[in-house]
Formats: C-alpha cells, structure tokens, sequence
C-alpha cells in the first residue's frame, strides 16, 4: 500500500500557471451524450419452473438472492395484515431451526436475510453464499409460523400500530390509499388493531401452501456469479421446491372522483400539515404512454431541486422543506400523488398552489429549455442508475415479468429524447385532474380544517381517523350544551320572557296542494291545550285536539281513536314553546352535533317524547331560531318520520314567528304561509274541543 | 482496497483522485471542515443553513442544480457537527463542468438577501418537520445539552432554537464564508473514469486561482469527564414510552474508536445482539431497542434507544437494560459473538464499497481526519479488535457516572 501513497507537491510550479486564462462565465463544453451499456443478463428456467435471472458483477465479492412471486393480490378483508405476517414468520422457524438460530447463522456470516409475503431476499459475501442458501431455502421451503411467533409479532405490530396516529406521513399516506382504491380493493386495505386480532395461524400457513410455489417465482441473482455456477446451485438448493396451482384474482378498477373531494385526518398537535393531493390511474408499466407521462410528471415534481412544485414551494415561498410528485404505474392500478409538509398557516395557499401548478402544465405548453432540463436530467438518472447491479436486475425483471419488449431498457433514451412539448401536454391533460383528485391533509384541525372546505364542490371536509376510517362528523364547540342552544333559540325570537309570557297563539295559514286549496288553523293555549284544523273549500279534512286531559282525532269526518300513549305525547307538544314544557315532562334534550339543514348548519337537539318516540329539532348555528322539527312515530310498520321545516320568520308583538311551514308529503311538499297570528286575544277553553 | 493519489495546491486545496475505468462515471466529493460545532452557541444552526445557501446561486452561475442536470448530472449535500459535505455524480465526460460549478461557488456566492430569507424559512420548515413534528425527532435537542457542558457537540446541527435561524444576517453569511469556504479548507476528491493528472490539471485550472483563507485554529474545549448520572423525563405526544440512553464514548480519532464501535454492535446491532435477544425476545420489555456509536471526530455518545412495551414502568425498563450491561461489562463477549460482529463489519465495508460516491467520501474522511487511506485500514482495525480491548473500552464507557438517560412518556 505504500507505493500508492503518492503526493506530489512538485505540482505547484505548475499550479499558478493556469490561473489567468480560466473564463468562469461560461460553462465547459459538455462532453458526448453518453452511450448506454445496459449492463447484460442471462436467464433459464428450472424443472420447477423458476424464471432465473442473473446479472453478473464481479467488482465487489459479493451476491445477492432474491425470491419474487409473480402473484395477483389478494383481498385480506377483517384479516387485513395477514399475509405481511405471513411473509414476516417464514423467518421465524422452519422444521430444523428456532427463529433465534436462524438470526444468530445469518448474523454470524454478517449476511442479510429477510422474507416477504412475495417472495425472499439474502445477501452475503461470496464466500458464504452456500451458507446463506442453505438458510434462505429452508425458510422458503420448512417454515412452520410457530404460534407464540405469531403472538410476539402481533404484539409488536399492534405496538408499532401506535406510531401511526401520531405520524402525519403515516396518516395521510393510509387516508390517501383508502380514497384513492376504495372499499373491495386490495390496495386500500389498511392493518388495524382489530384486523390483526382476528388472525389466526392457519390463514398464515393457508396463504404460504398456497402462494409460495416455484411456477409463479422469479429467482435474481446479482453479484460475483456467472450463469453456469448459479445454474449449479439453484439445482442444488432449490431443486426439492414443489409445484402446484395457483389462483387469480380479478379487481374492478378505481374511478377518480367526479370532482375534488376534501379529506382531513388529524394530527394532534401538528405544526406542519403533510398535504397530498392524489387519484388512480390507468397506466400500465411500459404502456406507450409511461416514459411521455413519466417526462411530464418530472417536470411538475420530479427531480431533487428542479421540479416546479418544489420550486414554488420551497425556493419562491419558503413553506417547505421539501415537495414533489410522483405518477406509478402498475397491472392492476396505478397513481398519482403530489406531497409536501407545509406549516399550518399556508396549509391552503398550498393546495390551490398545487392544483395551481397542475392547471398551468394542461393549459400551456412548457418551454423547450425546461424540456430540454428535464430529459437531460432523466437521462443522467438513467445512465447513473445502470452503475448498480441491483437495478439492472430490477430492469431485466421488469422485461421479463412485464413481457416488455427485450429492448424496453435499452431504447429508453431514444424514446426519452423524442418527448415533444405537445406529448408533455397531451399527457398533462390526461394524467393531471386538478378537478377529479383526492385532496387529502394530516395535521392540525382546529388550524386547518375552517380553511379547507372551498377545495370541495359539496363544502365538505371529510373526516379520517389515522387509519383512514371515516369519522362521523360532529363539529360541535367544545363546551356548548343544549341549554346554551335553547337559550339563543329564545334570545333569538325575542327573549324567553316574552315566550313565557304567551297565553294563547292562533295563526292561520293557507295552502295549495294539488291545485286544492288548503286553510289550516293552529290555536294553542297554555299550559296545554291544542287544536288543529285543516279545511279544504271550507270542509274540514283533520281536526285535531288535546283540551288539558284528552285529546282527539278526526279525518274526513271519521274519528280516530287516541292511544294513552298518543295522548301523553300530545300533552306536551300542545304546549305553545315544548322547549319551554321539557322539564315538567321529565324530558331530558341531548345535544348531538352539527348538521346541514338545506344551506345552513344547525345544532340537532334530539330527545324522547313522553311515549317513548325519538324526536330532533334543529337550531340554526348563525341565528339560533329552529329550522326543522322531526318526530319518529312509532308505528306497527316501524318508525315513520313526520318533518317539518320553519322558515321566514316575522316580528308579531315582539315575539318572531315562522311565516312559512313546509311539510314533506311523501314525494311532495306541503307549504303553507301565515296569513294572520293573533297572540293573547283570549282563546276560550271550549275552542278546545272537536267543532 | 481504494487505490488513490494525493495532490496539494498553492492555495492549500488538498485534491484525492481514485481512478476506476469500470464506470463512464465520476463521483466528485468536496468536503468544507465546518460543522456545528464550529459555531457560536448564541447562533447555533449556521452551518447548516449555510449549506442551503450554497445552492442560492454563486458568481456565475444562476442555478447550480439546472447547469448540472443539463450534463446528466445529480448532486446533494449534508452538514453534520464536524463536516460540511457536498457531492455530485455525473458522467465522467462531463467531470468538467462539476468542476466549474464547485469552484465558482468556492469563488464567490451571490450573496443575495432573498435567498438568506427564503432559505431561514425553508431550514425553519425543516426544524419542525424533522425536530418537532415527528415522535421523538427532538432526542438529540434534549440528550445532547443534558450530556456535553462544555463542548461544542451540545446542540444538533440544526441549531438549539429556531430564532437563532431567524437572527441570521447577511454579515454572518459573508464572515462564515471567508472564514471556512476557503480552498485550505477544503478537501475535493474524485473517484471514477479519470486519470489521476487530468483530474488535476482541470482542478488546478477551475480552482488554482482562489485565494487561501486566515489560518484556522481549531480549539474546542474538552469535555470534561462526567461526574454523575443525569436523567430528564419528558411527557409528550409519543406513541410508546421510550428510552434513550447515551454515554461518552470514543470518537473517530481515537485509537479505541473500533472497539468502542464494536461494543455498540455487540450490544445492539441486529437481532441477535445482546439487547435484543435479552429484552425483546426473552422478556419482553421492549419493542424495539438498539445500539450504536454515530461517527464523530471528537469523543462522542453511544447511544442505546428502546420502545417501551405497555405496561411495563421506566424504571423497570432502565434497570432491565442496567442489567444487560452490566453483564456485559463483567463477562465480556463469547469469541465466537466477537467474530460475528466483524463479520457483520466487514461485509458492511465491502457492501458499502460497490459504490462509487462512498469510495469518494470515505477519502475525503481519511484525508480530513489526517490518514486518506485510513478506509483500507479499517477491515484490519477491525479484526484486530481482541476480547480484552472491548472489555476494557466497555468498562470504561459503561461506568454510570457517565450516562445520561432521557424518558418520554406517552400522553395519548
């Protein structure tokens, strides 16, 4: 080694020679686009039918195995989780050796080896490669998924679940994968602490008897090998793998959304928002449009620094430390993702950024230069990449499995370089739908949520747990109660004296349905009397009453008879305010969130009538008046919901009324408006009585 | 074994060159000696951020980032507590144009207010998203003051505090620059498919004409010897209770940094590591608990850290891992587990050699550190590493007086 040690210091004579003739303003003539050597492969097939593939390297004494199933996946269901672990106890025992001996042999030869649910990967030095396939074959062959492994792993996965609610990353990429796929398809599904307890050992060993056969295996080998030894030993340690059938799955394929939709998971806590905006694909890997859309994509969120979503985001504005996009492509579905970590305050100015940045690249053309950039930046990629064995080898796999054409790889370039400015936009009209996408946020909700909902058609923001389940939405304050609602409620009709102070009411109210119509007439009087009419051209059609102890009904003339517990109800509703009767019926309202009332939120009040009925009004958020009331009846058929809507309301002696009530009637709508309300004027008892 | 050549400019640039005609590539490595611990402790985080506004334009250059993708070019850069480190890869033809890109900005920057602004907001995005938006992303904030007094390695290289980011000004940048971005200061190696001379022909050219820099004293204060156990217990939005253990060890230029090194990987490297197997396997306590020695110049921090399964208490878990260590430290390892971490070691070295950056970077390391060819060195450092050194390097890191323990504690 001495002799290498060479430091020459005779050179700096030489050294100021130079200096004066160096033109820093212009850049060094850059040499020829370099010529690809695609690095070569050999592949033959087994008895057993695996496809080998070796790609040669002797630079390094070193070697590398790797098992991949050419499989269709596989719908987990309420066992989400299951074949990972599959994957993850082949190395937990096999029929000769424990889980601990297997990590203490591969450790000892300083090898790796890890096992997949589709396939086996180990590497060692050469001169312990048949040590290292001794192992990794036994595993693939011999494993036995000992159930307290299974137990330890269950453990620790559930444990390591806990990361996940407090990882923005997590979150949002578990949230994207479920919008983006859907309920029913492989790739949405997510493991979660009860997909995991539902596991048992035989699903295990059920997905390994099935899956794990030779026919549907690639075998890769990288490294200090030629073919004829690797033929010599696959034969050796992979000649006993036994064949058998193997089932196929077919998927429905994933729509983009018919427009934007708003997803937010939170983060507590978070002083960052991890922003994606994301939706399937159809894009085959190696489909004539791959390497045009692939340009496209680079160009939008590509490259380390040149990208333009990381130059507006983080080189123009300083939001972030890092954005980008990525377009896959894939058999059974691919995607389209863009990503970034932002601070809370500009969590919005970057969506519309992002979506901003996507618009541009469908409507106007890129410049030449910035094409030019981007295929020379891909190419450099390319060629660098062809330095490492292991991607050579992922190239020749993806040749074989993907049944591209043999040159795939090594005409890339000139496909790369004939990418006009028309393809990129063609392909940005295609593949980028600032319209149809998934726009999903993890991060601090209080901070970000209020802002989000203008990117949704609807308003909506959907809420996702971390684990991508929807949340039921009740956005209500903390700490606001029903007496606070009700009190706003009064407040806003005038104040609650004034309610209290309402004897009798009568109001009158006209209708048309049908072309008929309709008078109707509601008179109450304190502390409970009720009596309702409804006339068509001057014949009574319903009347209904409650005088203080009994009540009645008649339709079309005929009476109807009144249940105790009908009667019971019509007590308290014959109240002028019920709000103000539900203490002495012992009724106790419960607040349970924040609906969408038409074009309004509303506090839903919700409580039990006295027979046991479900009843919910609901109180405007902004003016605090009612806007619905809907009262389930119990009937032998089963709950029958009687609605009613309360809308323009009027000043009548200091007291606000609602001027119109709308009814549904089964298909239609009944909308009657006030003519005349008479508050006070006397009511006589007897009014209170069938006429 | 790295071949390489030395060179030396009149302006004190030191040049290595390892030539390799099995690539059309060059790896071009250019390696400035600062790093956080060079900094002022009231305006912590500077190197660091200095390092983005290396990429903020430079005399003649415009876009760094554009001119060398334009050659089929990559590049990137990191700064740590002793190092400033920047890297580029591109095909070899084209070695050149690295070259002018590298010294233009050794030349002179753009010095442009806009970038020190728009670069202080994307550092500070950078502290939150990977200090304080992630579970125990801010371990070293909290482990490295509780463990160093008065060496300069106590606070990250993102800086204590994000208002020292913001109180940055365009005179710290211009000051830093001329102090530390000097050629005597700097160490460019190239590995790839070019002959040694015409490497240094074209460095002298693009780089022969930069003038030296002051003279750098390089005196940090020593850390004195701990004294006594500390401990901080902290509650935060984690998932899992855990545990951070660190004590002084040797570092990167100490004769005892190999055994040091292998004591981490005997006790927490893999999963048939003494930690593992004693904690995670056999009794449970742990989800996950690992150790190793993160490479400094200076004496360092071994550092062991583990999730704490539910249900079990810290203290438990602390005296579970007391208990390991202890063992360790009186019994030594089994030959047959020393051989297994060289092992491991040496197929790291040979693995992690194939490529040609690393080869370039593990010179520019040699060469700061005062050997170039320290790498080729190391597989027989390593072997030669007996029973007795580990026990002895062992005891002395091991001792409790030196150790500093940080808990959090799960509040969801």
């Amino acid at each position: 080694m001495k002799n290498l040690f060479i430091i020459i210091l005779s050179c700096l004579v030489f050294a100021t020679n130079t200096q004066a003739q160096t033109d820093r303003s212009k850049a060094p003539e850059p040499g020829p686009a370099p010529t690809i050597q695609m690095g070569s492969y050999q592949t033959f097939t087994t008895k057993n039918g695996i496809k080998v593939i070796v790609v040669e390297n002797r630079k390094v004494p070193v070697v590398s195995f790797q098992i991949s199933l050419d499989k269709d996946p596989v719908l987990e269901g309420d066992k989400t989780g299951y074949i990972e672990l599959a994957g993850d106890l082949m190395r937990s025992g096999t029929l000769s050796r424990s889980k601990a001996q297997i990590d203490e042999e591969i450790d000892f030869i300083g090898a790796s080896l890890s096992t997949f649910s589709s396939g086996v990967f180990g590497s060692a030095l050469k001169k312990h490669q048949n040590k290292l396939l001794e192992i990794m074959t036994d595993v693939l062959m011999n494993p036995t998924f000992p159930e307290e492994e299974l137990e330890k792993s269950r453990t620790q996965q559930i444990s390591s679940l806990a990361n996940v609610p407090s990882n923005a990353n997590a979150i949002a990429s578990n949230v994207s994968q479920k919008l983006r796929y859907g309920d029913g398809h492989p790739y949405s599904e997510i493991t979660t602490e009860e997909t995991l307890k539902n596991i048992q050992r035989e699903d295990l060993v059920n997905y390994y008897n099935t899956y794990f056969k030779p026919n549907i295996a690639y075998l890769i080998i990288v490294g200090d090998i030629n073919t004829r030894e690797a033929k010599k030993l696959v034969k050796r340690y992979f000649g006993k793998w036994q064949k058998g059938e193997v089932p196929r799955h077919i998927y429905p394929k994933p729509e983009q959304p018919e427009s934007n939709r708003v997803a937010l998971a939170e983060r507590k806590g978070a002083v960052q928002s991890v922003v994606t905006v994301t939706y399937p694909v159809d894009l085959q890997p190696g489909a004539p449009d791959a390497i045009k859309a692939s340009v496209m994509n680079s160009i939008l969120g590509g490259g380390i620094f040149s990208g333009r979503l990381i130059q507006n985001l983080r080189e123009d504005k300083g939001w972030t430390y890092g954005a980008g996009s990525n377009l896959s492509t894939d058999r059974l579905v691919g995607s389209w993702r863009a990503r970034t970590e932002v601070r809370n305050s500009v969590t919005d100015s970057t969506v519309t950024e992002i979506l901003k940045e996507m618009q541009m690249l469908r409507e106007s053309p890129v410049n030449t230069e910035d094409l030019e950039l981007t295929k020379s930046f891909m190419n450099g990629s390319f060629a660098r990449s062809l330095e490492s064995p292991r991607v050579i080898a992922s190239y020749a796999y993806n040749v074989e499995r993907y049944k591209l054409p043999k040159d795939y790889y090594t005409t890339y370039l000139e496909k790369l370089s004939a990418v006009s400015v028309q393809d990129v936009q063609e392909m940005a009209n295609k593949y980028l739908k600032p319209e149809n996408a998934y726009i999903v946020v993890a991060g601090n909700k209080d901070e970000v949520m209020p802002t989000l909902a203008k990117f949704s058609k609807t308003g909506d923001v959907e809420l996702y747990d971390a684990f991508g389940r929807v949340i039921e939405q009740s956005d209500l304050p903390t700490g606001l109660t029903v007496t606070d609602v009700l009190e706003k409620y009064f407040k806003a009709l005038g104040g609650k004296d004034k309610a209290s102070g309402v004897e009798d009411v009568k109001i009158d109210l006209t209708a048309s349905i049908q072309g008929q119509n309709l008078r109707i007439t509601l008179m109450n009087k304190a502390p409970n009397m009720s009596y309702n009419e409804v006339s068509m051209n001057g014949n009574p059609v319903m009347v209904q009453y409650f005088d203080g102890e009994k009540g009645g009904i008649s339709q079309m003339g005929s009476k109807m008879p009144v249940s105790d517990e009908m009667a019971k109800d019509m007590a308290f509703q014959a109240a002028v305010f019920p709000e103000l009767a539900f203490s002495d019926y012992g009724i106790d309202p419960k607040l349970t969130g924040v609906e969408q009332i038409g074009s309004k939120k509303a506090y839903a009040i919700e409580y039990q009538l006295p027979s046991g009925s479900k009843s919910i009004a609901y109180y405007d958020v902004e003016s605090g008046l009612k806007l619905r009331s809907v009262t389930f009846v119990n009937t032998p058929q089963g709950p029958v919901e009687q609605s009613m809507d309360f809308e323009n309301y009027k000043e009548v002696d200091g007291i606000k009324f609602p001027y119109t009530i709308v009814q549904p009637m089964g298909p239609m709508k009944l909308q009657a408006e006030v003519q005349n309300i008479s508050i006070n004027s006397g009511l006589d008892k007897a009014s209170f009585s069938m006429p | 074994m790295i071949q390489y050549s030395e060179f030396i400019l009149e302006n004190g640039l030191k040049l290595v060159v390892h030539e390799d005609f099995n690539t059309p590539l060059v790896a071009v490595n250019l390696l400035y000696h600062v790093g956080s611990k060079d900094e002022n402790p009231e305006k912590t985080g500077f190197a660091h951020l200095f390092e983005h506004l290396m990429f903020g334009g430079s005399v003649h250059v415009v876009s760094f980032d554009e001119e060398l993708q334009k050659v089929g070019g990559e590049n990137n850069a990191f700064t740590n507590l002793d190092i400033t480190n920047y890297y580029i890869q591109l095909p070899a033809d084209n070695l050149e144009t690295a070259l002018w890109l590298e010294s233009d900005r050794m030349y002179g920057l753009s010095f442009s207010q806009e970038v020190l602004d728009i670069q202080k907001n994307v550092v500070i995005e950078e502290f939150k998203q990977r200090y304080l938006n992630q579970p125990y992303g801010d371990m070293w904030l909290k482990l490295r003051p509780m463990a160093y007094k008065e060496h300069p390695y106590q606070w990250p290289t993102i800086g204590k505090e994000i208002s020292h980011i913001e109180s940055f000004t365009m005179d710290d940048v211009k000051e830093f620059f001329y102090t530390y971005y000097r050629p005597n200061n700097a160490i460019l190696s190239i590995a790839g498919n070019v002959k040694k001379e015409e490497a240094f022909k074209l460095v002298n050219k693009w780089f022969g004409s930069i003038p030296s820099g002051p003279l750098i004293e390089r005196r940090y204060p020593s850390e004195p010897r701990q004294q006594e156990a500390r401990k901080m217990e902290i509650e935060d939005n984690v998932p899992l209770d855990a545990i951070f253990k660190a004590f002084h060890a040797p570092g990167r230029k100490s004769p005892d940094f190999h055994a040091a090194e292998i004591t981490a990987d005997l006790l927490g490297r893999g999963k048939s590591s003494r930690l593992h197997t004693a904690l995670v396997k056999k009794k449970n306590v742990f989800g996950n608990i690992l150790a190793h020695l993160p490479i400094t110049y200076d004496p360092g921090l071994l550092l062991i850290q583990g999730r704490i399964n539910k249900g079990i208490s810290k203290e438990d878990a602390d005296a579970a891992v007391r208990e390991v260590i202890q063992d360790f430290v009186l019994y030594g390892p089994e030959p047959g587990e020393l051989e297994k971490v060289k092992h491991q070691a040496e197929a790291s070295l040979l693995f992690g050699g194939i490529d040609l950056l690393n080869r370039a970077m593990a010179l520019a390391t040699g060469a700061v550190l005062g050997d170039t060819g320290l790498v080729n060195k190391e597989i027989d450092r390593i072997a030669s590493v007996s029973v007795e050194d580990v026990m002895r390097v062992a005891a002395n890191i091991f001792d409790q007086n030196n150790s500093n323990t940080l808990y959090y504690r799960s509040n969801i």
